[in-house]
């Protein structure tokens, strides 16, 4: 089992369901339907906007076309506003005219289909593909910025899904960091079909690292340019992430970039004792890329731990089983990663901090970021609340490290 | 640029069309791009002179899409020929071979890059899957012309590739440009193919003699074309060639093609019972 390697259909899933006005049909056996469906709904139960054309043997062997096309006519009771088809490996093995399908449906609302096969790469590679295929929906109004306050400079965020752990709350938080003198105008794939309308209108996109194409895209196609920043982990990840966008919009963050440092040493000094013992701790990380090289990035330079053991998307080969003796071994105190982490703390005396998907055994209500300023309270509380709750911490097992 | 696919039934002549007309039209002075379409990649062994590595085989030492010097060869007359390979006989999906086969040819642009007057897709026997009708879908073709011999069975064959090709052409995917009357057979009788082009709605733009010197050709890993015209052959040229010669012509310059309308299984008796009658004389059925 290889989690951060995932399917290419997974990772197109979690792009298209990001969009929440739209409605997907899954064209594919239920178990490509299902499993998606459990991984973004444990956080979002009252998010369920998707159907599955369920193929079975007789549509391998007689071919799934005409379920597709019933599919898409019960769809039509719904009146969905947007519609995205994804294929799992099975419609794509038995060569379905997915498109030609859709055609003949002839359905009074926009139907998008892109093949999803699962074979056909790692999750990372599906996100970004329908990322790229979703930034092609983005035009540009012909009453570009008519209405808008184009005193304040605006930006579009890519590369967060909906069901990435605390992506709303990430979102907000950014939101909050960036305004007023920014206006967080659209994030993609977490779009609507307002914000899509109004995507193009944006004066720069922040695309976090490992995105990059997406950019490029929206570059070359309407002109957009973009900047490359990292997640914004930590006072200090806060404050790069404003000092980036204010060198590409020409605006000042400063005064809340003074305030955010000030905020988080006074949270450091309410906490201080913990996180000394913490010094030098072993820490090991695992998640997608633009997630993980930004919290390693914080664990490293701001918290003072030390990594023990990284492991992200962008090289996912590595099994589990190797991945989780090597954080064994290493005697890693703290694991960053997904529920797929989780027996990192059953079996080890390691505390899991949940920051990567997929998250299915945490739940989260209301503004509990980790991203931003705001977040390194969540971010802090989490991890030392977390250690202090150690067995062998009450056990006076837990000594501080020479620093 | 026309985008050409051949179908028919298995053993029919597919390849043999394929190859001679490419070579006819190479020689002709055009740029012609044959894909063979087939897991025993035997479609450009006589424009090669020899078997070539598949694209297939290609991808699965690569671990994906194949540099596109592997896959693109050069054979006689200039014509680029490739090869989409497949399983072992016995094993995997053929269908989905072909289909991958095609989507490495869209991803390394090989078409752009070749730019062929003449894309010629040789496709394996019947239309037997979703995999071997990639080529009939829109872009990837757009005249798809059916071999066939006087055979009932080839004829049976050729109607439900029809209605296969219909399927798709209604959707503004590949049409039917004609049936090629392959002579071959035992029973080399023209009229009850002519009446079948006729009732599904379209025509024989060729019919190929039986000539021998195209079987001695592929016995010397040859195009009959190559060899009528290699340097000090004497004697006349096969009738075949100028076949060939004309179907490159036709193919070149022919844009029409059919929505076909397939023939229920009745009306395909009776032209089988027009066979008999006219081989054999017999009358009771």
């Amino acid at each position: 089992m290889i989690p951060t390697q995932g399917c290419f259909y997974l990772g197109a899933y979690r792009a298209f369901s990001s969009f929440r006005d739209a409605f997907l049909l899954i064209h594919s056996v239920s178990g490509c339907s299902w499993g998606a469906l459990a991984f973004h709904q444990m956080g979002r139960q009252d998010d369920v906007r998707q159907a599955c054309t369920m193929i079975h043997e007789n549509e391998v062997v007689f071919g799934g076309e005409d379920k597709l096309a019933s599919g898409l006519e019960i769809l039509k009771d719904h009146r969905p506003q947007r519609v995205f088809v994804l294929n799992g490996c099975p419609a794509d093995m038995i060569k379905d005219d997915i498109q030609s399908v859709i055609d003949e449906a002839r359905c009074p609302f926009p139907v998008h289909w892109m093949d999803t096969a699962g074979y056909m790469g790692s999750a990372r590679e599906g996100f970004i593909s329908a990322m790229r295929y979703m930034a092609k929906l983005a035009e540009k109004p012909e009453d570009a910025g008519a209405g808008a306050d184009r005193a304040v400079p605006s930006v579009n965020l890519i590369g967060i899904a909906l069901d990435d752990p605390r992506s709303e709350a990430d979102t907000e938080a950014i939101r909050r960091m960036l305004e007023p003198k920014v206006r967080l105008n659209a994030c993609l794939p977490m779009l609507t079909e307002e914000s899509l309308r109004r995507f193009a209108d944006a004066d720069l996109n922040l695309v976090l690292r490992g995105f990059e194409q997406v950019g490029e895209d929206l570059r070359e196609r309407l002109g957009m340019p973009y900047i490359t920043v990292d997640y914004p982990y930590g006072a200090a990840g806060s404050a790069e992430f404003l000092r980036e966008v204010d060198r590409a919009l020409g605006t000042d963050h400063g005064a809340e970039i003074e305030e955010g440092l000030a905020r988080a040493a006074k949270a450091a000094e309410k906490a201080l004792h913990p996180l000394r013992l913490l010094y030098q701790a072993e820490a090991a990380v695992a998640g997608d890329y633009a997630r993980a090289s930004a919290m390693k990035r914080f664990l490293r330079d701001e918290a003072g731990f030390r990594i023990s053991a990284y492991r992200d998307d962008l090289d996912p080969h590595e099994d589990q089983s190797i991945w989780l003796d090597r954080v064994r071994d290493s005697g890693t105190t703290v694991v960053f990663g997904s529920s797929f982490e989780r027996c990192a703390e059953d079996e080890m005396p390691a505390k899991l901090i949940r920051f990567a998907y997929p998250v299915t055994d945490e739940i989260r209500l209301g503004y509990q970021p980790y991203a931003g300023f705001d977040g390194l309270d969540f971010l802090l509380s989490d991890i030392l609340s977390g250690v202090l709750s150690f067995p062998y911490r009450r056990e006076g097992q837990f000594q501080p490290r020479e620093f | 640029m026309k985008k050409i696919c051949i179908y028919g039934k298995g053993g029919i002549g597919k390849s043999t069309v394929t190859a001679n007309t490419a070579a006819a039209a190479a020689r002709a002075g055009s740029r012609v791009l044959v894909v063979g379409c087939d897991p025993k990649a035997d479609t450009t062994r006589v424009l090669m002179h020899r078997t070539i590595g598949t694209m297939l085989d290609a991808h699965m030492k690569s671990g994906g899409t194949p540099d596109r010097e592997d896959v693109l060869h050069q054979g006689a007359f200039g014509v680029m020929c490739m090869e989409a390979g497949g399983p072992r006989a016995g094993e995997g999906c053929a269908g989905k071979g072909i289909s991958l086969a095609l989507d490495d040819i869209r991803e390394l642009e090989i078409i752009e890059e070749t730019s062929p007057d003449l894309l010629l897709f040789d496709v394996l026997g019947d239309v037997v899957c979703g995999g071997f009708s990639t080529p009939l879908r829109a872009k990837a073709a757009d005249i798809a012309y059916i071999v066939t011999s006087s055979d009932y069975m080839s004829i049976y064959a050729a109607n439900n590739i029809a209605g296969c090709i219909k399927k798709f052409a209604l959707r503004g995917g590949c049409r039917l440009g004609g049936l090629i009357f392959n002579e071959r057979s035992a029973l080399a009788d023209s009229v009850p193919v002519e009446r079948f082009a006729k009732a599904i709605g379209t025509r024989i733009i060729g019919t190929i003699p039986m000539d021998p010197e195209i079987s001695r050709a592929e016995l010397h890993r040859m195009t009959v074309i190559e060899r009528a015209y290699a340097e000090g052959r004497q004697g006349a040229v096969p009738p075949s060639v100028r076949v060939f010669e004309d179907l490159a012509r036709f193919m070149a310059e022919n844009d029409q093609g059919c929505i076909p309308e397939p023939l229920p299984v009745e009306e395909l008796e009776a032209i089988g019972e027009e066979i008999a009658r006219r081989a054999f004389g017999d009358e009771e059925f």
